[in-house]
């Protein structure tokens, strides 16, 4: 079977940074009412005809991706997840069988994420940015390994709700399957971090990287902890139960990003950083982005819906529903993010608590009326912050200003010239050591030229210029010589980010 | 697409709390410096150092407690492994004021060993408002 994700993957590369359709409701349906629930339902479908036309209507791949592999919820008294279940344990039987120089092996998949003994991390992305991104990309070729070894190419690794079952399913406690494992516990009930007053919480966050930072700190970390055993190890993974665990927490990604419709990061260097430890289905090496997994859902497997919190499953689209999201993904949506026009400002530059930047670009505020004059401007304007190094401690945190050059630690966040702000979260060195994320910033600054506009504080021949301020975390000591070093500022003239609604 | 400026960081103490197998509470003020308490979205606890040899499984239970009034349980959280320092966030569900306190307990989620010896140092609890 051709590999879904490796073929469009490949073929969309250079136009796919982001991965949003244009979907707001009105231009989706040209005005005809939709309900929201056979409105999101349809994003599954949106990718495969978005992939399609991109490929030039390939219809046997369009065929392929629309029957991609089930994720299915962990339960009781269904044969599609008994089927599911039946052959995770033939794969894991497998890959147990192979030698441990083999890279399919049990041991040797395992040993991507970590050790028992010692009990350490490898390549697994904890306490990062990365944490999403790099299990996904760790359960897709896991599983493409399981769809090989078992002959079952329609094989989709199931899932654990914990929210909706907190007794971990029969199959993984039964000593005569291959699924069971010495644990310390098989069960999260009674734990409020599986409850869905704390899904609802965490689900209720609509920015990608706290979403994400709040969901692995509270149900994923304490399911490792309350399982116990090697579950709680950086070998993690050589309990069974690792895998639909993990499903989950990438399930709760898919559910919170496509049927909540939160976005994820747009930020370049996010998308952009790419590992080469995973092997597919035949033992070789493939190096993959972390901005291709957030297609994958789309194009590579699907999940079955299920209730977090009480954010409930959805229903499947009928077909007349199917065909309005069809008709209007046939008639084009750009998912390209294009930047028009690019505003240097300066190169390589560095900032500090004792030195902020304030810098005039070579434009003015007539040069944006029409973008900033009109609610219905397709544009926007960006502040791109490129950094070159870090500070070695998260000692101080940035603010960025238009128009204001006397702005220090002191003008607050709502004055009318603040902007935005960015820090350094989860970009330190906390990812073990064997990769380095350079992450950049944008700052849409184009709602602070609109406010100052509106006010009378920037008339048209008045230069723009942009100000970074470092400002310290609280009465954390600074380091004199802790630096933000700058490879470039920048502003960007980009059409409005195409999205996901 | 969301925000690609990363949140920012609030914090108005810098506070280090030392726990142990005897002394399982810390106990964080909302001091009266903090602006804006209602605004800040999430509790920061930066945990920085850890020693749990025998990788006895904790979590933390991190509760609001009002000036006057009962606490809220706000979240928990876990170290993945046991012996594993980290930054992790808990939403405040805009319930913090001022007066009150950020109450973090900790949670031993196996009966340890006699001989078993757990020290978590909370360098730092803070507010952040994205």
């Amino acid at each position: 079977m051709t590999k879904l994700f490796d073929a469009a993957n490949s073929m969309l590369k250079p136009s796919t940074r982001s991965v949003s359709v244009d979907m707001t409701r009105d231009s989706l349906f040209g005005g005809k009412e939709m309900n929201r629930r056979a409105f999101v339902s349809g994003l599954g479908f949106v990718g495969a005809g978005l992939i399609a036309s991109t490929l030039g209507g390939c219809e046997a791949l369009l065929e392929q991706i629309e029957n991609r592999p089930v994720r299915r919820r962990l339960r009781t008294g269904s044969s599609a997840v008994n089927a599911a279940i039946t052959t995770y344990e033939e794969a894991v039987a497998e890959m147990k069988d192979l030698d441990d120089d083999d890279p399919r092996s049990w041991n040797a998949q395992a040993g991507l994420h970590g050790t028992v003994t010692p009990n350490v991390f490898n390549f697994c992305q904890h306490g990062t940015n990365h944490f999403f991104s790099w299990h996904r990309a760790y359960l897709y070729y896991f599983e493409r390994i399981c769809q090989e070894l078992t002959g079952n190419s329609d094989f989709g690794l199931p899932y654990w709700n914990w929210n909706q079952n907190q007794q971990m399913h029969g199959a993984f406690t039964d000593p005569a399957s291959t699924l069971s494992h010495e644990r310390n516990s098989t069960s999260v009930a009674g734990n409020s971090a599986f409850s869905d007053s704390t899904m609802d919480t965490i689900f209720s966050d609509n920015n990608f990287f706290t979403f994400g930072s709040q969901l692995e700190g509270s149900p994923h970390n304490m399911a490792h902890v309350l399982i116990g055993e090697d579950m709680v190890t950086g070998g993690s993974p050589q309990d069974p139960i690792f895998w639909p665990h993990h499903c989950m927490v990438d399930y709760c990604w898919a559910k919170w990003n496509i049927e909540l419709e939160n976005d994820n990061t747009n930020n370049d260097a996010w998308h952009e950083t790419s590992w080469n430890h995973f092997v597919n289905e035949n033992g070789n090496a493939v190096e993959i982005t972390a901005g291709s997994t957030v297609l994958m859902p789309l194009i590579s497997y699907r999940y079955e819906t299920s209730t977090v919190g009480s954010a409930l499953g959805l229903a499947a689209l009928n077909a007349t529903e199917l065909r309005l999201v069809e008709e209007r993904i046939r008639a084009g949506a750009d998912v390209r993010f294009d930047i028009r026009r690019r505003i240097p400002i300066v190169e390589r530059t560095a900032l500090s608590l004792a030195r902020p930047f304030s810098a005039e670009t070579t434009v003015s505020a007539g040069d944006f009326a029409a973008l900033i004059e009109s609610d219905r401007a397709t544009e926007r304007v960006f502040a791109s912050i490129n950094h070159a190094r870090l500070p070695s401690k998260n000692d101080f945190f940035v603010r960025v200003f238009i128009n204001l050059p006397s702005a220090n630690t002191a003008t607050p966040t709502d004055d009318p010239h603040f902007a935005g702000s960015f820090a350094f979260f989860g970009t330190h060195t906390g990812d073990h050591g064997k990769h380095r994320h350079k992450t950049d910033y944008l700052v849409n600054i184009t709602d602070t030229l609109k406010r100052l506009r509106d006010r009378g504080m920037l008339a048209d021949g008045s230069p723009i210029s942009v100000q970074l301020v470092a400002v310290p975390i609280a009465d954390a000591p600074m380091r004199p010589d802790a630096e933000l070093v700058l490879d470039s500022i920048e502003l960007l003239i980009s059409p409005v980010m195409i999205r996901t609604r | 697409m969301g925000n690609a400026a990363q949140p920012s960081i609030i914090s108005e103490s810098n506070g280090t709390y030392r726990m142990d197998l005897a002394n399982k509470i810390a106990v964080h003020p909302v001091g009266t410096k903090l602006i804006g308490p209602e605004r800040q979205k999430f509790v920061q606890i930066e945990i920085s150092d850890v020693v749990n040899p025998a990788t006895v499984p904790i979590g933390f239970d991190v509760h609001y407690r009002p000036g006057n009034g009962e606490k809220v349980l706000l979240g928990m959280i876990a170290l993945f492994p046991p012996d594993k320092p980290g930054t992790f966030i808990v939403a405040t569900r805009g319930l913090l004021r001022r007066g009150g306190a950020i109450v973090v307990s900790m949670l031993v989620l196996k009966e340890p060993e006699p001989t078993d010896r757990i020290q978590v140092t909370l360098k730092r609890i803070s507010f952040r408002t994205e």
